[in-house]
């Protein structure tokens, strides 16, 4: 069946723009070329946000996360203000900047990141884990740096980290 | 027995909105954060070690090919190159792979702007079936993963209808203006070495070009050759010179790809009228007499 369905979508384009441009693909090859930058995608993720987004795990570094429990059913959360009371000068770019967490799918209690001077930092115990059974909610990080400017600077320096 | 259908409903489309074209902080915005999504320069000699500017041409000019063919709307072209310039600025990429990551911009580009996107499939199939679709798919996620999910890039399109009603152009030429000014637009995308103007000024030279092209100074005298060059350069806001070089510059993008296309045409005698139509270079600009 999918066969024919094909014959009849190949019927519709002309024969001259169907053609392969380079050659065979390495579809092996692809395979690995995609799994290594999905995988560099969450490490770097995993860096800028020291949280481990594949198993949704906090770790230590400069943000400190917290969980906040979500109200079922109300959209709302989603609008919340960041917490600033640990941070009463520091400005959260929320409106302009959004960025989408590499780990999509997860879809966790709702989790409001905040700056903290590193001295009152603390300990990052059972408190900020997120336990199975309140993952329903939807997550939502409140709080990145520069975004436009990180990533200015993020296409300079790459190429030279990937030699 | 499979049954397709390929009756296609009309395309409705928003009418131009005024409040948005006549607001002059919808230009100055769009100026302010065009060069956001341009590439940083020139990746061929830092990042990519198997692509060459040649294979980039040959990718742009298919993503043209199948763009027309399937007759996307007008920004699904140049925001898939944006796509495919800020992703090869960032990623080594091996040329065996440089067919499918065009497929995967042009994917999101339609996914973007268009009511009825590209499906991977038919997308599979202008690649020859060389790629699968589920490649396709999966390589959605890793261009997206690049491009940091930011695709709502800014491309010479949004600045056409700033730039045109700034002009005295006749009523009855204005669309055969905007017609043009898109095509070189496309033409401008086959060619790296628009990628690093800011899209203001490719757009800018490009409305220049087909003000030029058509020749309608006869008629209005601000139309002609250093007044429309200033007129033109006060709208954007770019320098004079640089936007006279730009036009030229476009303009001589035009003239080599109808010289191609002639060197290309006698090689193939059999070719009939209708497949010169989806020849590299898009069909409008050849009426335009320079």
């Amino acid at each position: 069946m999918g066969s024919s369905r094909n014959n009849i979508l190949r019927s519709t384009v002309s024969e001259k723009v169907c053609r392969n441009l380079f050659g065979a693909v390495d579809h092996e090859q692809l395979k690995r070329d995609c799994q290594e930058l999905l995988k560099s995608f969450h490490e770097e993720a995993k860096q800028k946000w020291n949280f481990d987004f594949v198993n949704e795990v906090p770790l230590e570094g400069t943000y400190k996360w917290e969980r906040v429990v979500a109200q079922v059913g109300v959209p709302a959360a989603c609008h919340q203000r960041p917490l600033l009371r640990a941070l009463p000068n520091q400005t959260c770019p929320e409106e302009n900047e959004r960025e989408n967490s590499p780990s999509s799918s997860a879809s966790a209690a709702v989790e409001q990141v905040c700056r903290l001077p590193l001295s009152e930092e603390p300990p990052q115990g059972s408190s900020a884990r997120v336990s199975k059974s309140q993952r329903k909610a939807k997550r939502k990080q409140t709080v990145i740096t520069d975004f436009y400017h990180s990533k200015r600077r993020n296409i300079q320096c790459s190429p030279k980290d990937r030699k | 027995m499979e049954l397709l259908c390929r009756e296609l409903e009309a395309i409705r489309r928003a009418l131009p909105d005024r409040n948005l074209l006549a607001d002059e902080r919808v230009l100055r915005n769009l100026l302010s954060i065009e060069e956001r999504y341009q590439p940083p320069g020139s990746y061929f000699k830092c990042v990519q070690k198997d692509i060459q500017p040649f294979m980039r041409r040959m990718v742009a000019t298919w993503m043209l090919e199948v763009c027309e063919e399937q007759k996307c709307e007008e920004e699904v072209f140049p925001l898939a190159v944006n796509y495919l310039d800020r992703f090869l600025a960032v990623v080594p990429t091996r040329k065996c792979h440089l067919q499918l990551l065009g497929a995967v911009c042009m994917f999101l580009a339609s996914k973007l702007k268009e009511t009825i996107p590209l499906t991977a499939e038919k997308l599979c199939i202008y690649t020859d079936n060389s790629i699968k679709s589920q490649e396709l798919l999966e390589w959605e996620l890793v261009v997206l993963g690049r491009l940091k999910w930011n695709l709502a890039a800014v491309t010479p399109h949004d600045f056409i209808e700033h730039i045109l009603r700034k002009l005295p152009l006749p009523k009855d030429k204005l669309l055969l203006v905007r017609k043009h000014a898109q095509t070189f637009i496309a033409l401008c995308a086959t060619d790296f070495n628009f990628a690093v103007y800011p899209p203001s000024m490719v757009a800018t030279g490009s409305v220049g070009a087909a003000v030029c092209g058509l020749q309608l100074d006869e008629g209005v005298s601000a139309l002609s050759g250093d007044r429309l060059t200033q007129l033109l350069a006060k709208v954007t806001n770019i320098d004079v010179d640089c936007l006279k070089a730009c036009q030229e510059q476009i303009e001589s993008v035009l003239v080599s790809s109808l010289q191609q296309e002639r060197l290309q045409q006698p090689t193939d005698p059999t070719k009939a009228p209708d497949d010169l139509d989806q020849a590299s270079t898009p069909t409008d600009v050849r009426d335009v007499s320079l």
